[in-house]
């Protein structure tokens, strides 16, 4: 849908292009950076539906990308791209070692084939949130849940709370 | 096939009357333009009609009768209500984020809803959606920020701060 | 001192005592092992060394007492007074026993010991007996002689011993030393060492006790060497011949190996020894407390100094510093003991300072043995330890060497790989983007869509020559892991089996339900693929209508593992068998496996071996062997 909207980031120019081009011709709205900090100037303006990148980049740090652009926009679904190591171990084997690090919504080897990128894009995008406003808030609070406490003594509490 | 989106100050002018209640109710009336707003709208109009009334000590039943006409417009089809779903909500957040925060202006947040909800609608139609306002600081805003300016045609309905009159 | 006839005499001061007692013994200890040598010699089947260390309540005392022949009076005038006496050389013929000291001066431990000297001794049949009282400070004068000083004596009664009794007791009094704990182990550590561990006497106990001590009180015990990984014993035999064994921990099936070597040694006739050697620094268990080095026993007694860590009087440390420390037999790690006697050597005398054996024949003749004994274990120590060490890490560089080899290249390819992905990648979404545009535009075409499929195929196949040297550089290629095999190979060939069916081949697998091994899995699967590719290609082609099959076999040999991959096509032709593992081997053009040249770099890389058996027209198998620990 051309109200979707995709950030793409690959330090490759032509590669980066050609993702570009891909999804635009599959019907969604595209802006792309070939830099970190024009992603986050990218993100700060924008809201993004999905966000593109390739994991291990020479130029930056993948991982760190993904965590700071979260941090601006915690809803933005992730799609992470990375060169196969080893034919059969792949996907399984990236997305667990990843997900030690840093979560992703997606993992996709390269090289991929276009029709693979659109559908996982396209099966990663929340289409109309239904308004659970708790999950939400748990996407925007970088998933941590308040545990709620309830104290006998209001002012004992307090007190301990303040210390921390 | 024009596409207007109006924010509610620049489209209370219909009903309200005065200097730009003409030109508003002539783009309305126009079958060669479709008219959108946001379903926000619906709650701000009741706003802005009430103030008109308060202001102009005009009595409850014509505020009825104001709001009456409103909503005969939205029966008929010459105003398109958009509903505005979670998304724009957050979208609007970031708007504000970026515009109020980053850019440091006076973004009000109804305001950032229905700026939200029209762009959305400016990039479902792939069309450049005329967007009218009658706040001056709405308007500077969005026509800062390059990705509205690019998307929408924006219109200032009524006076600017430094005096010049915008186009209708 | 002058006298008439023109005749000098020489005369020595007192100090003479002093100098001799305190300054001719290196320690306390080696002083009471004087004395008990002293017993030994006198006779005696037992000593009793009695020591009460000084305390805040009661002076210290050391108590020699033995149960030798003791002295009348007249003898004790003559052997005891009489500094340098010895009439040992000439018990030697008629004893029953050898005595161990010779030069007589060895009463004069006693001073070392103590500043006071009771001595108490009896002869057998005596009725009474004597007791003299020795002041050692009185010696210490410069100006008199040695003869002027008095020693006061008396004949009396003696309670301790009975009237068939006979022996010597020796009190020392006024201790110069303290005797702590560490000093009494050590006096303990130093009688045993006296002893022979392989020949003691069985008619003499040296007995230490030590008041309020049980723990350090007991009969004194010299334990024979255990765990020695090599032992060379030899022994000259009567007629002069040298008969040697070798045994020790590494020989297991060698033990008790022997040979008589035609030497004449004749003047060594009734020598025996041993060396001990350990290949790691031996553990206080092990060596018993001793100390490295070769030591000589005459008659079970120890010969002192000799043969002590101080002297190289073999040579060994001396070879070794010649070599510049590669002499293979490390002297802190050799042990020796070396049994002679009296009797049967009188030759081997040691000089009076005792660091050695004065130089005769028969001396020259023993260093001789001992060192042609030496230069036995060394060898053996070459041939049967470090020989086959030198070896194994030869062996092990060479597979190091290879891997570094496959390394460099690997390093290189990191990068190579990246560079190749990245181009792939965007070629594969442009052609697939042409694609989609012309869709848009309304263009359907077969060629198209054709040209598409091709671009992906060749896309993909690009993409697996790309794993495979960013496999390589990741270096998961080069750790080994402890795994399953057989599941690793059942895994690879469940990945083949729909293939093979669609294809209408038979695929057996024949792998045991678990094999356990240290090896590179991502090596094996690369290697297997690749060889079942390999007979999938060769059978397709095959058309002489025959049921196809390929049998994929896992066995675990002894020390390696055997994967086969056998197919029965048309086997592999003549001119192609010798060139098959070299690069750009003609037989495949195409193909997805990553080349039988690299399989057999990656194999040998692990140690490994790859070979195969072929025959014309009934099949082949290809081998893949691997060490078990990789």
């Amino acid at each position: 849908m051309p109200t979707d909207r995709v950030l793409v980031v690959d330090d490759e120019p032509r590669v980066l292009s050609s993702m570009c081009r891909c999804l635009r011709l599959a019907g969604f709205r595209v802006l792309s950076a070939g830099l970190a900090r024009d992603a986050l100037t990218l993100c700060d303006a924008h809201s993004f539906d999905v966000v593109i990148l390739d994991l291990i980049m020479p130029g930056m740090d993948g991982v760190e990308l993904l965590a700071r652009i979260r941090k601006v926009q915690p809803l933005v679904r992730s799609v992470v791209l990375s060169g196969k190591i080893d034919e059969d171990l792949a996907e399984r084997d990236i997305a667990r070692k990843l997900r030690e690090s840093v979560e992703a919504d997606a993992y996709l080897s390269k090289p991929v084939s276009g029709t693979r990128l659109v559908e996982t894009v396209r099966g990663v995008i929340v289409k109309d949130p239904p308004g659970d406003w708790k999950a939400i808030a748990k996407r925007m609070s970088n998933g941590k849940d308040l545990k709620i406490k309830t104290a006998k003594d209001a002012a004992k509490e307090l007190k301990k709370f303040r210390k921390k | 096939m024009r596409l207007y989106f109006f924010d509610t100050c620049a489209l209370q002018h219909r009903y309200v009357g005065g200097a730009y209640s003409a030109r508003i109710r002539h783009i309305v009336s126009d079958s060669r333009c479709q008219c959108h707003i946001a379903d926000w709208t619906v709650l701000e109009m009741a706003s802005a009609l009430g103030r008109h009334c308060r202001l102009t000590g005009l009595s409850c039943k014509t505020y009825d009768q104001l709001g009456k006409r409103f909503f005969e417009d939205i029966a008929c089809g010459r105003l398109v209500v958009r509903s505005t779903t979670v998304r724009d909500v957050t979208r609007a957040r970031d708007l504000i984020r970026f515009a109020g925060v980053l850019r440091r202006r006076n973004l009000k947040s109804a305001d950032a809803l229905i700026a939200a909800a029209c762009l959305d609608f400016a990039y479902e139609k792939a069309a450049r959606v005329i967007f009218c306002t009658s706040d001056w600081t709405l308007y500077s805003i969005l026509r800062d920020i390059n990705h509205y300016s690019a998307a929408l045609r924006l219109r200032l309905i009524g006076t600017p701060r430094n005096g010049t009159v915008g186009r209708g | 001192m002058t006298e008439g006839n023109d005749k000098l005499r020489f005369e020595a001061s007192a100090y003479l005592q002093t100098l001799i007692g305190r300054e001719l013994f290196r320690s306390e200890e080696l002083a009471i092992v004087e004395l008990v040598k002293n017993a030994y010699d006198s006779g005696a089947q037992r000593v009793v060394i009695a020591v009460r260390p000084q305390s805040l309540k009661e002076p210290g005392e050391i108590e020699i007492r033995d149960d030798g022949e003791g002295m009348a009076l007249a003898r004790f005038q003559r052997v005891f007074m009489f500094a340098g006496y010895s009439d040992r050389l000439r018990q030697v013929e008629d004893a029953a026993r050898i005595p161990t000291g010779e030069k007589g001066i060895g009463r004069f431990a006693a001073d070392r010991l103590g500043r006071r000297l009771i001595v108490l001794t009896k002869v057998k049949g005596a009725s009474t007996g004597l007791r003299v009282e020795i002041d050692w400070s009185l010696f210490k004068s410069r100006q008199k002689k040695f003869s002027d000083v008095t020693v006061p004596y008396v004949q009396e009664a003696l309670p301790t011993f009975g009237r068939a009794d006979s022996g010597t007791i020796l009190r020392i009094t006024q201790l110069r030393e303290q005797w702590d704990r560490e000093q009494l182990v050590s006096l303990r550590r130093a009688l045993a060492q006296l002893l022979d561990p392989y020949q003691r006497p069985t008619d003499f106990e040296i007995d230490l006790q030590v008041a309020g001590s049980p723990a350090l009180s007991g009969p004194i015990r010299q334990a024979p060497l255990s765990g020695s990984d090599i032992e060379v014993g030899f022994a000259v035999t009567e007629d002069g011949k040298l008969r040697r064994w070798r045994r020790g921990r590494i020989y297991e099936a060698d033990s008790g190996r022997e040979e008589i070597l035609a030497v004449d040694a004749s003047p060594l006739a009734g020598l025996e020894g041993r060396f001990f050697y350990f290949l790691k620094r031996p553990t206080k268990e092990q060596s018993r407390g001793l100390l490295a080095g070769v030591r000589v026993y005459r008659d079970g007694f120890r010969i002192e100094p000799l043969g002590s860590q101080r002297t190289d009087w073999l040579g060994i440390s001396e070879k070794r510093a010649k070599r510049h420390g590669h002499a293979h037999i490390v002297p802190s790690r050799l042990f020796g003991f070396v049994s002679i006697s009296r009797r049967q050597h009188p030759d081997l005398k040691d000089t009076t300072s005792r660091e050695a054996l004065i130089d005769t024949a028969a001396a020259r003749s023993l260093v001789s043995v001992l060192q042609k004994q030496l230069t036995f274990l060394e060898n053996s120590i070459l041939t049967d330890v470090d020989q086959p060490r030198w070896t194994q890490s030869r062996a092990r560089k060479a597979v190091e060497l290879e891997r570094a080899r496959f390394q460099s290249l690997s390093v290189m390819s990191f990068g190579l790989a990246h560079e190749l992905r990245q181009p792939l990648q965007s070629i594969r979404f442009e052609a697939e983007n042409i694609t989609t545009r012309l869709g848009q535009l309304g263009v359907a075409d077969p060629d198209i869509d054709e040209a598409q499929r091709n671009i992906d195929a060749d896309i993909e196949r690009i993409e697996k020559n790309i794993q495979l040297i960013a496999s390589i550089s990741s270096g998961s290629l080069e750790t080994s892991d402890e795994l399953d095999l057989a599941s690793v190979v059942r895994d690879q060939c469940s990945f083949f089996a729909t293939r093979c069916a669609t294809q209408g081949i038979d695929f057996q697998v024949d792998v045991p339900p678990a094999l356990q091994a240290t090896v590179n899995g991502t090596l094996v699967g690369m290697v297997l693929i690749n060889l079942i590719k390999n007979a999938i290609d060769e059978l397709i082609a095959l058309q002489d209508g025959r049921r196809r099959r390929i049998c994929v076999v896992l066995r675990g040999e002894g020390p390696k593992c055997r994967l086969e991959v056998s197919d029965n096509g048309a086997g592999i032709p003549e001119e192609i068998r010798p060139k098959i593992f070299r690069k750009f081997a003609t037989k495949k053009t195409g193909g997805m496996g990553v080349g039988l040249y690299n399989c057999k770099l990656l194999v040998r890389s692990h140690a490994g071996e790859i070979f195969f058996e072929t025959q014309t027209g009934e099949g082949t198998t290809f081998v893949v062997e691997l060490p078990k620990i990789g």
